[in-house]
């Protein structure tokens, strides 16, 4: 059971994933730049949207759910469901656009012995952008509310953010892409399970809801509880990463990652066969 | 033609002259000699399309020990038992019926599809033109799908500027190289990864029929490169129809039949062979 070439290092799994990541970096590169390219080509606003579609949404959930948790004030509760959810758009993009990432690069897998990772880094690292942009129009809204985060050693962990969220994603959209491409059905529970996660996410719903103790256990089993907490603490709240909280991601981040390299392996180039 | 040097090796694979002192590396090109394709006791098998993939219902019961009573997945066995070797300056075409296994050997021999069994030694940089029009970005420009293209083939960026302006003369898309693909025909398609595909000299050229590639004019400017770079090439295998290309370029034929090889000679003496099998005067050897 071997393809040999000659003129490849035989080197151990994780070495040759970085090595590889290294010698395609430029496809990957062009991969994403081309499709924030066809996001946002043909469009007036471009780049805009990435802000205007998550603050829109916020503002006019603010509107409703503001008035019906008798939220402190109209603004602040617009930032909390706005921060939640640029977050939340990265995860939900990752989690179903990677789907179709092996199956939309058959003409590449089929024509060359291009490793399949490129293609599934490709979604988190397209969504990173937007969510970059997401952020920087996060920071535009609170400049303009003068709500901008008190200048402190609170804001160091600001950047170490999105690293963590693409080492969440990378792992998460390559588990996707495997169990998409095997199973079509995943596309639909995904999609219900998404949205189920979406209400029991803390984007619209309030921190305190989920610290009542029958919710208690939703911070562990769902990641998406510590990752917009940990978001939103230096930003918002201007407070460091909570230890437990990031303790519990850090958990997730290990077990997606242990994981998506199974699954992977398992799986093989023998993917090839069923897309 | 100006080709750009593949002598600085490809990116995804390690230049045979590597291990050797840097004075030997640049004088000598390419390293001919050593290039191998070696095939050992190769099988292949892949599911039967989506309907052998499973479902996710049966997967999640059989973790529960449920046993599907449904029939087995069934898989095509491609290719059975290959043993085939081909070495430096040979010209191979893979001839045989409609799923015979011609492609899916190809795609074995460039390791895009796994083996069952067995094992595929290659000693070389390998070049495909395989499904060429597939595999672009339909929301960019053909320019920017040169790089894609080139990229995936293990080309740098570098490699890729420099004849960028080549490969946009070929193509000879006009103003379309600058417009994205979705407005393209399929035999601009075609063209343009035609142009891509063939700008470089691959050590070992696997090729799946595409010399219908285009209309006529572009055909057969599309043969002559084809010919060129064949001749440049180290190793050249085409799994093919035309005979009478194989008798113009290749000096040794494969005949497949159900994934075995039922003859393997020049093409003096299989091709009357298969010609008489074919039209229905003879049963296989």
């Amino acid at each position: 059971m071997a393809y040999v070439n000659i003129r490849e290092r035989r080197l151990p799994f994780v070495v040759r994933y970085i090595s590889d990541l290294f010698v395609y970096r430029h496809l990957a590169w062009n991969l994403v730049a081309s499709d924030l390219r066809a996001r946002f080509r043909r469009s007036k606003l471009g780049v805009l949207w990435a802000v205007i579609q998550p603050l829109a949404f916020s503002l006019t959930v603010a509107l409703v759910w503001g008035s019906l948790f008798k939220s402190e004030s109209y603004w602040d509760f617009a930032i909390y469901v706005f921060s939640g959810m640029i977050v939340w758009e990265y995860f939900a993009s990752v989690a179903i656009v990677s789907q179709d990432a092996l199956t939309n690069a058959e003409g590449y897998l089929k024509q060359t012995r291009v490793p399949f990772f490129i293609f599934q880094i490709r979604t988190p690292l397209t969504s990173m952008a937007i969510f970059l942009l997401g952020t920087a129009g996060l920071f535009v809204l609170l400049a303009s509310l003068q709500k901008l985060p008190a200048f402190d050693e609170h804001l160091l962990v600001i950047p170490l953010f999105p690293v963590v969220l693409l080492l969440f994603g990378i792992p998460l959209g390559t588990i996707m892409s495997i169990a998409a491409t095997h199973f079509r059905d995943i596309k639909y529970v995904s999609q219900i399970l998404i949205q189920a996660l979406f209400f029991v996410s803390p984007v619209m719903l309030g921190r305190e809801i989920l610290e009542r103790p029958e919710l208690s256990f939703l911070n562990y089993a769902n990641p998406m509880v510590p990752i917009i907490n940990l978001f939103r603490a230096p930003i918002i709240d201007g407070e460091f990463w909570d230890k437990t909280e990031a303790i519990t991601l850090l958990i997730w981040i290990v077990g997606l990652w242990v994981m998506a390299m199974v699954v992977a392996i398992r799986a093989g180039r023998r993917l090839v066969f069923a897309l | 033609m100006e080709r750009a040097s593949s002598s600085k090796g490809g990116l995804r694979v390690v230049d045979p002259e590597a291990d050797q002192p840097a004075s030997t590396k640049t004088t000598v090109s390419r390293n001919l000699a050593s290039l191998a394709i070696e095939v050992t006791e190769a099988r292949l098998s892949y599911p039967l399309g989506a309907y052998a993939r499973g479902s996710l219902k049966s997967a999640v019961l059989s973790v529960f020990g449920h046993k599907d009573r449904t029939p087995k997945a069934e898989f095509v066995e491609a290719i059975r038992g290959l043993n085939i070797r081909v070495v430096a300056g040979e010209r191979v075409a893979l001839i045989g019926h409609n799923g015979s296994g011609k492609s899916t050997l190809l795609r074995a021999l460039a390791g895009i599809y796994p083996l069952a069994a067995g094992e595929i030694k290659v000693v070389g940089r390998i070049g495909t033109l395989l499904d060429i029009g597939l595999g672009f970005e339909t929301e960019s420009t053909g320019r920017e799908n040169i790089y894609f293209r080139g990229m995936t083939l293990g080309y740098s960026r570098k490699q890729l500027r420099a004849a960028e302006k080549e490969i946009v003369d070929f193509a000879d898309l006009g103003e379309f190289i600058d417009l994205p693909m979705r407005t393209y025909s399929s035999g601009m398609y075609v063209r343009l990864g035609f142009a891509v595909s063939t700008q470089f000299s691959p050590d070992i050229l696997l090729v799946d029929e595409v010399f219908g590639a285009g209309d006529a004019s572009f055909g057969k400017r599309a043969v002559d490169r084809m010919l060129n770079i064949v001749n440049n090439a180290g190793i050249f295998v085409i799994a093919t129809h035309d005979m009478s290309l194989v008798e113009l370029v290749c000096q040794r034929v494969l005949w497949l039949n159900r994934g075995q090889i039922v003859r393997d000679g020049p093409p003096s003496l299989v091709l009357p062979e298969y010609h008489r099998y074919m039209a229905g005067e003879a049963s296989l050897p």
